[in-house]
């Protein structure tokens, strides 16, 4: 009785211990997979605190890990606890191992005898070694690396960078037009909204070329209304000017001059840049063909005024003593280290270290040196000397270096004239005959081109 | 019902090993046939024998009769026999006086019949068998006779000679527990049998058992214990048969029924009892698997072309399906 109650109770103990082999190899089967995929999760996570958090201590992290590994180890356990197999099970794969012919069935259900054990007892099962392994030492190894991978320490986000230049630059210029009341307001608004919409523009972006190309058309934009502005009131003061100087000059002059005035006030109040409401109302209520009837001190007045509203369109930074040529971005990049220009402003300071910036050197005495981030300047003299401004009929004198080619009293004088026009009559004779089709595109017109064509061209050009 | 005891077990073991012995003695050569033999009958089942003619059928089966003393009665089947020539007929008789039908037993009143190329006869004889096999009485005229016990039909067929002959249908087939292909001998058992034998001459086989005494064996057959793994084994070995079950029934149309089951639990059990043991094992069921099974499945059209027989497919069956049921991990390899 005995020795039966021995073999029961080896027979059992084995199969308590296949039941065990086998559950385990279900739970590393189930929990092979998830580890795995949480390793590498876990590892990404780690490196990613670690770079957020470098002052924590590695062993938190480690605890963490762990803490992972457990609760997935923990939901592979219930998962393949399905089908965990009890001792009875493992009897069964015992004696078909050992092809004991359903003996230790029929013993457990105390049918037959508990036979006599072998020496070696088994259920024909060993492991699968690199199923067994390979994840779970992934893992590890992962896991190690994420908490012991050297990481660098996160650093501070990017400062916003500074917003390109010509957008403040516009903005003074604009604030200058402003203060001094030299042009019409809603264009000042119309520009600073442009700025603005610019500069709501992630700042990563401004510098793009997107960005960069829209601030370039912006302020060329700016700059030729000022330009056409400027020029419009420059014209009108010269025609003013020259109806003043000379009075007594023919109506046909007068005539031309109060066309110019008239041009140049149409081009003024058609602009998108106007001049201020003041002038420009003042303006248009003189009527041009009375020009002539004005006193030479109302003259004088309005010559005046015009003037120096174009003076202040054509140098708004003047006062300020501000870079008034560096209105382009590229002129802000030269001018960053040493600009030799005549004017002060921008090229000052920057010329660090070894650069010798002499950005401030006003005297335009020649080319800067440059500095270590920027080359020199340009000579200011190096396209010749500034032109003086010219009015029509100004004599001035020439100068020569090569005296011998000089002849005494050369001067130079700049006169309206008109360009050579044939003022021929052109037109359809009687009985079909041409008496005259004019000249060029006149003639090309007449003589080429038949009705239908003449009324597709006028309605494209319309 | 209790179980078997190893006693009992060994008392009947001696007998079944006469009988082994006797039959071996008719039929030189057939050890493994002859072993399914007695385990069909063991096992009351009903046994189809398959195989050319002159290899032994017969003799085998009048052998077994002669060994067991069991009645014993042959009915040549052939296209013109009629069911009533194998059930019997009710035959008008003069009985005190009076004229009345009185049955006339046929010749399936024995206890084994042995019925010589059963597919040679019409369906409609062929199935008069169907509830003698499967309940073992015969209705005439609405009136049931219940059959001698044991009984048993030990039916052969010609694999070969097809032409006007019927296949048994799937019924018929389900109705017998194991199908034996009756294999050629090889040269020494000729020899021997040229040796031992006149032609003309029956061989001389002694009485083993009385008739009581085959009823206790199986009885005791019944008592055999049937563990719950092997049954569970038998169930998914069946199973295992139908299409999309198993790798292996990819090539079968139709799996095997639950008769198949219990005619695999019955002979694995008589296989234990051979073997003196009192419980079924695995081993006994694969060993009886492909008698059972073979003429319980049919075949794929494709599988037939490809030149697959039901034997193929069972021994694919019980290569695939384990022992135990709970499955392997990957983590282990089983060995």
């Amino acid at each position: 009785m005995g020795e039966v109650n021995s073999a029961k109770k080896i027979w059992e103990g084995h199969a308590l211990a296949v039941s065990r082999k086998v559950n385990f190899a279900w739970w590393m089967q189930e929990f092979s997979g998830p580890l795995l995929f949480c390793s590498l999760l876990g590892t990404c996570i780690l490196l990613l605190l670690r770079r957020e958090h470098p002052t924590l201590p590695v062993w938190q992290f480690a605890i963490g890990a762990a803490a992972l590994v457990s609760m997935v180890g923990l939901a592979a356990w219930f998962h393949a606890s399905r089908r965990f197999e009890n001792p009875a099970q493992s009897l069964v794969r015992m004696e078909a191992a050992m092809s004991l012919r359903s003996g230790l069935s029929a013993a457990s259900a105390k049918v037959a005898p508990w036979p006599e054990p072998p020496a070696r007892v088994h259920a024909g099962l060993r492991w699968n070694w690199p199923r067994l392994l390979i994840a779970p030492l992934a893992a590890l190894l992962m896991l190690i690396a994420g908490l012991f991978i050297p990481m660098s320490r996160i650093t501070a986000p990017f400062a916003k960078p500074d917003e390109p230049q010509a957008w403040s630059r516009t903005e003074a210029e604009l604030e200058k037009l402003e203060q001094e009341k030299v042009i019409d307001e809603p264009y000042i608004e119309e520009v600073r909204k442009k700025i603005e919409d610019l500069r709501a523009q992630d700042p990563n972006e401004w510098f793009s070329h997107a960005s960069m190309e829209a601030t370039d058309n912006m302020r060329k934009e700016h700059k030729a209304e000022a330009q056409r502005l400027e020029r419009d009131m420059s014209l009108a003061a010269k025609a003013l000017g020259n109806l003043q100087k000379n009075p007594d000059m023919g109506e046909k002059e007068k005539a031309r001059l109060a066309n110019e005035f008239e041009q140049a006030l149409d081009g003024m109040k058609n602009g998108a840049m106007k001049p201020n409401p003041a002038l420009l109302e003042q303006l248009k209520g003189l009527d041009p063909g009375k020009l002539g009837q004005l006193t030479p001190e109302q003259m004088q007045q309005l010559k005046e005024n015009l003037q120096k509203q174009a003076d202040k369109l054509g140098n708004p930074q003047q006062g300020e003593g501000q870079g008034g040529e560096g209105d382009d971005w590229t002129d802000e990049l030269l001018a960053d280290g040493s600009h030799p220009g005549d004017k002060k402003g921008h090229g000052q300071g920057k010329g660090e270290g070894g650069g010798e910036g002499e950005g401030e050197d006003g005297e335009g005495e020649g080319p800067g040196k440059g500095g270590v981030n920027r080359g020199p300047g340009h000579d200011p003299n190096l396209l010749g000397k500034t032109s003086q401004e010219l009015e029509t009929g100004k004599m001035e004198s020439l100068k020569t270096d090569d005296l011998s080619r000089a002849l005494p009293g050369d001067l130079l004088e700049l006169q309206d004239g008109e360009h050579e026009v044939d003022k021929s009559a052109s037109g359809i004779s009687s009985g079909g005959a041409v008496s005259g089709t004019g000249k060029g595109g006149e003639r090309v017109w007449k003589e080429s081109l038949d009705p239908n064509e003449q009324k597709a061209l006028k309605k494209y050009f319309k | 019902m209790s179980h078997a005891t190893e006693t009992e077990v060994a008392e009947a073991a001696k007998h079944i090993r006469s009988l082994n012995t006797a039959l071996n003695q008719v039929l030189f050569g057939q050890e493994e046939l002859v072993d399914l033999v007695i385990t069909g009958v063991l096992a009351r089942g009903h046994i189809l024998l398959e195989g050319l003619p002159g290899l032994g059928k017969t003799e085998l089966v009048k052998g077994l009769s002669r060994s067991l003393r069991l009645d014993t009665k042959r009915v040549q089947f052939t296209p013109d026999l009629l069911p009533g020539d194998i059930t019997g007929n009710p035959v008008l008789q003069e009985v005190n006086g009076r004229r009345e039908f009185v049955f006339q037993p046929g010749p399936l009143f024995t206890n084994v019949l042995l019925a010589d190329e059963i597919n040679r006869a019409s369906p409609k004889t062929q199935s008069a068998l169907l509830e003698a096999m499967q309940e073992r009485r015969v209705t005439v005229l609405g009136q049931t006779h219940p059959l001698p016990l044991p009984f048993f039909v030990l039916a052969t067929q010609n694999p070969i000679e097809l032409e006007g002959t019927y296949p048994l249908p799937e019924a018929q087939l389900d109705r017998f527990l194991f199908k034996l292909e009756v294999t050629r001998n090889n040269v020494a058992t000729l020899e021997r049998i040229v040796t031992h034998r006149e032609l003309g001459t029956d061989p001389q086989v002694e009485a083993i058992m009385s008739a009581e005494t085959l009823g206790s064996v199986l009885d005791l057959v019944r008592r055999i214990y049937l563990p719950d793994p092997v049954a569970n084994y038998i169930a998914r070995l069946v199973d295992a048969t139908h299409p999309g079950q198993s790798a292996a029934a990819r090539g079968i149309r139709y799996g095997a029924s639950p008769r198949a089951a219990l005619s695999l639990a019955s002979a694995a059990k008589a296989r234990a009892l051979i073997n003196e043991r009192p419980h079924a094992s695995f081993e006994d069921v694969r060993y009886v698997a492909k008698a059972v099974l073979r003429h319980r499945i049919v075949l794929e059209y494709n599988a037939r072309i490809e030149g697959l027989t039901t034997n193929d497919l069972v021994r694919a069956i019980l290569d695939e399906v384990p022992y135990q049921a709970g499955a392997t991990p990957r983590t282990l390899i089983g060995s």
